[in-house]
């Protein structure tokens, strides 16, 4: 490029196009980088923005012979609109689900969060590096185990017929306990299945979070004698705040539909049954139960615009929160 | 002479006129639509008949002849999931054909913008079939717009249901015992609900590791007709009170009180496994044939079907025999079970068909009583022979587990009865069935009136009253079944009648009385 041509760029370098040009530079330099950025975008246009035009069935009486363009077309439901939210509120299951949702939730929440912290803080004070990456590979391992199979072992486990903790009991001279129809277990099997299965990979996370902690501050600490626990308390919690407090408003966001581990659905369509199905039924499940298979799709819709909106709320509740609080938030 | 030729010819015109008044159309008639084209022509078909292994067209005996006679044949899909059919309808990628049972199926498909009507089908491409039809069938299958969208399949009318020759049909429910534990105990006689407790008690003391009683919510309706719940295969799970009035079958209080605190003491001392209650057809069956179930609740064909399935088994000595009359409640035989329903499947042509006239006219040769009794019975010398007077299938064409097609578009009641009847010649062991469905039939009656009530439409306000009440339903009888003490299932119980009553039941029940006092109104004119 001539001198005189490269004077010229340089002016037009603070011009509107120049600045457009230097914004193109950049973008090529990172092009493979803005590719995964562009897909994964792409994708949540498609999966996530698009489908919202169908909220609107939830304030319309929409049937599945009127197609998919029926969303635009078919008339609004009774109650300006509402009928389908006032029936849920009115609907006799609408307590039943809500207790069950907010309970598993909650429980799941205050049991279930702190877990793989306390692991992460275990592992990382494991001493062997052998032993260490066995134990963290086998603790995430279940994560990758879908819901279906982790049933199917649960029913092996438990059932009457020939589940080997009901065998052992029965040859202990005890009655067989009916583990999974039986109404008072549902919940901690819930509970317990879902942190044994979700354990390990969050606690991936706060591991990640306590090797970025800078290692001369435990130098520090053990020279005036601190203990391991003090260095726990001191150092590497508050050093791991910021990541603990992300996460928890991510399950706090996600509250509905199970928490960290999301699992509300598919625990009640797999584990629930007629007999446990005042314990089991929750939200996402009664969503999935009205759309599908009774294909009430605008009711299904509201239930599901109603249980998005309460997510939404406790996002931006627990981030403000947060920040007052902490001085953490996440956006 | 031009006179007399103008007189020949309108005398001639006349004759002609007439004879062919007085010629009747018949199945046989040699006029009918669909002999009339039979090149070969294929469809796209969807079903939910997932029970049966048929999933290609044209690798059995049926559908191969069907394809020999009429040129017809299908490229089949079968339902993969509860909302597959939603999704097509929706997604409007619907099939030439849609061969479904079930009201919520049904319902979905019975719509002008989503089907053909048979009615203007019919008038345009095969007049003559309305003259062959049972006008009953036609009347079954007409909704609320005026048009009938299909004929449904095992639909009984009053003729059939007199005729004493003519059973039940074979899901009907029963209860079967194994014969070696009753053998054990002496045989002792189970006429009554109180017997067939003593025998569950003393089971319990002999076996402690058997299931005394297997009772699935799927088929464990029998004992519940014992107590005189009427059945609830009607559109609309509609019952007629004393007054004569349609109500909601699980609005009758008496016989909903007395079963579920029976069942509740059965569960509460051991007697009915309460994991059961949850099992599907598969699983109970598995249970079954473990061989660790005394006694079960189940449809009629499901004893000789697993009986076979148990002898197959080396060195098995298991053996159920099923109950041949209802049991008695305090010295009372309160079984009285109305027949209402409608039929079973429909078979429905979609706007999405480019020839309906090929289909409508395919559903005339389906609905022949030679095309009837073939998508049933098989063909005969291969699939089966006659034995007097009843289709005796061979061993190799079993005709509900193994090899049964479901190309049945327009199957009737009578002939799908005609094979449970003929189950006794071909195995007596096997045969329990045959005399099933002719035992309990005395216990029922029929009322076509009932069986016209409209089913109330999904994401109407009856439509959803009704999805509110089955949901009550479902849930409070399994609580009330598996209550931990009978106050609690007094409690549970009174608590389901509030519920149904402040979820619509009134505005139900006002639905499917106005409807079926109408229709009585109607037929007796």
């Amino acid at each position: 490029m001539s001198r005189l041509s490269m004077l010229s760029t340089g002016i037009k370098e603070n011009t509107k196009l120049g600045r457009t040009r230097r914004a193109l530079r950049r973008f090529y330099a990172q092009r493979y980088l803005q590719l995964f950025a562009i897909l994964g975008f792409v994708y949540m246009v498609i999966f996530s923005y698009l489908p919202m035009f169908g909220i609107q069935i939830a304030f319309k009486s929409f049937k599945p012979a009127m197609g998919f363009f029926g969303m635009f077309t078919a008339p609004l439901a009774p109650e300006n609109g509402f009928y389908h939210f006032n029936t849920f509120f009115r609907d006799p299951n609408f307590s039943t689900v809500m207790r069950n949702t907010l309970l598993l939730s909650l429980l799941k929440l205050t049991l279930s969060f702190p877990v793989p912290i306390l692991f992460a803080l275990v592992i990382n004070e494991m001493r062997g590096s052998f032993c260490k990456r066995i134990v963290q590979t086998v603790s995430y391992l279940p994560h990758f185990i879908s819901w279906v199979i982790v049933y199917g072992l649960i029913f092996n486990f438990f059932n009457t017929s020939n589940g080997v903790i009901n065998s052992l009991l029965q040859m202990a001279g005890m009655e067989k306990i009916e583990f999974l129809t039986g109404r008072e277990y549902y919940y901690t099997l819930a509970v317990v299945s879902d942190i044994w299965k979700e354990m390990g990979w969050w606690s991936i996370i706060f591991l990640a979070a306590i090797s970025g902690i800078d290692q001369t501050q435990y130098e520090s600490a053990r020279v005036d004698g601190a203990s391991r626990m003090r260095c726990i308390r001191s150092i590497t919690l508050p050093n791991i705040s910021g990541t603990i407090i992300i996460v928890l408003i991510l399950s706090i966001g996600s509250l509905m539909a199970g928490g960290m581990g999301g699992s509300n659905f598919d625990q009640s369509y797999l584990m629930g049954n007629t007999v446990n199905y005042t314990r089991s039924v929750t939200l996402p499940y009664y969503i999935y139960e009205m759309g599908l298979t009774k294909f009430r799709f605008s009711y299904a819709t509201a239930i599901g615009l109603f249980q998005s909106l309460i997510s939404l709320f406790l996002v931006f509740t627990s981030n403000f929160v947060s920040q007052k609080l902490t001085g953490h938030s996440f956006f | 002479m031009k006179k007399l030729f103008a007189a020949l010819l309108v005398l001639a015109l006349a004759m002609s006129m007439i004879s062919a008044a007085l010629a009747e159309t018949s199945w046989e008639s040699e006029d009918l639509t669909w002999k009339k084209n039979t090149t070969p022509a294929t469809f796209s078909l969807y079903h939910n008949m997932t029970w049966a292994p048929m999933d290609v067209w044209g690798k059995d005996h049926v559908s191969q002849q069907v394809t020999a006679d009429t040129g017809v044949s299908f490229d089949v899909t079968i339902q993969q999931n509860a909302q597959h059919l939603a999704t097509i309808v929706s997604t409007g990628e619907l099939p030439d054909a849609v061969f479904v049972y079930g009201a919520a199926n049904i319902d979905m498909m019975e719509d002008y913008d989503v089907c053909y009507p048979w009615d203007e089908l019919i008038e345009k491409y095969a007049p003559e079939l309305m003259d062959l039809l049972d006008p009953t069938d036609i009347q079954m299958a007409t909704k609320a717009d005026g048009h009938f969208y299909t004929l449904y399949t095992h639909v009984r009318n009053q003729k059939y249901w007199d005729d004493p020759t003519q059973g039940l049909s074979y899901g009907t429910g029963t209860l079967s015992f194994r014969s070696d534990v009753m053998a054990e105990l002496g045989n002792p006689e189970i006429n009554s609900t109180e017997d067939f407790y003593n025998v569950l008690k003393k089971v319990k003391e002999l076996h402690p590791e058997m299931i005394p009683y297997l009772q699935s919510d799927f088929n464990g309706i029998y004992l519940a007709w014992c107590f005189g719940l009427d059945y609830d295969g009607t559109q609309g799970q509609a019952t007629i009170d004393d007054g004569g009035n349609a109500i909601w079958t699980y609005a009758d209080r008496e016989p909903i009180v007395d079963y579920l605190k029976f069942a509740n003491q059965l569960l509460h001392e051991g007697l009915l496994s309460q994991e059961s209650l949850t099992y599907d057809q598969e699983q109970t069956k598995a249970a079954i044939m473990s061989g660790n179930v005394f006694s079960w609740a189940g449809q009629c064909y499901d004893v000789d079907q697993w009986n076979q399935a148990l002898d197959a088994v080396p060195g098995n000595k298991v053996y159920y025999e099923s109950i041949r009359k209802p049991l008695t409640v305090n010295g009372q035989t309160k079984m009285d079970l109305t027949w209402g329903s409608p039929g079973f499947a429909g078979f429905y042509i979609t706007r999405a068909c480019k020839d309906p006239a090929r289909l409508i006219s395919l559903m005339e040769y389906m609905r022949s009583p030679y095309g009837d009794q073939l998508t049933q019975w098989g063909v005969e010398g291969l699939d089966y022979e006659m034995k007097n007077g009843y289709p005796v299938q061979y061993d190799t064409f079993s005709w509900k587990e193994r090899g049964d097609n479901v190309w049945y578009f327009q199957a009737t009641f009578a002939n799908e009865n005609m094979k449970a009847l003929a189950a006794a010649f071909n195995n007596e062991r096997f045969g329990q069935v045959a005399h099933l469905v002719t035992d309990f039939k005395p216990f029922w009656h029929y009322d076509v009136a009932l069986a016209m009530v409209q089913n109330a439409a999904a994401n109407t306000p009856e439509g959803d009253i009704k999805a509110t009440l089955d949901s009550l339903r479902t849930t409070a009888f399994s609580a009330a079944i598996t209550s931990k003490t009978e106050e609690e299932c007094a409690q549970v119980i009174e608590t389901y009648f509030k519920d149904i009553q402040s979820a619509g039941l009134d505005t139900y029940t006002k639905y499917i009385n106005d409807q079926y006092q109408a229709i009585k109104v109607a037929n007796a004119k």
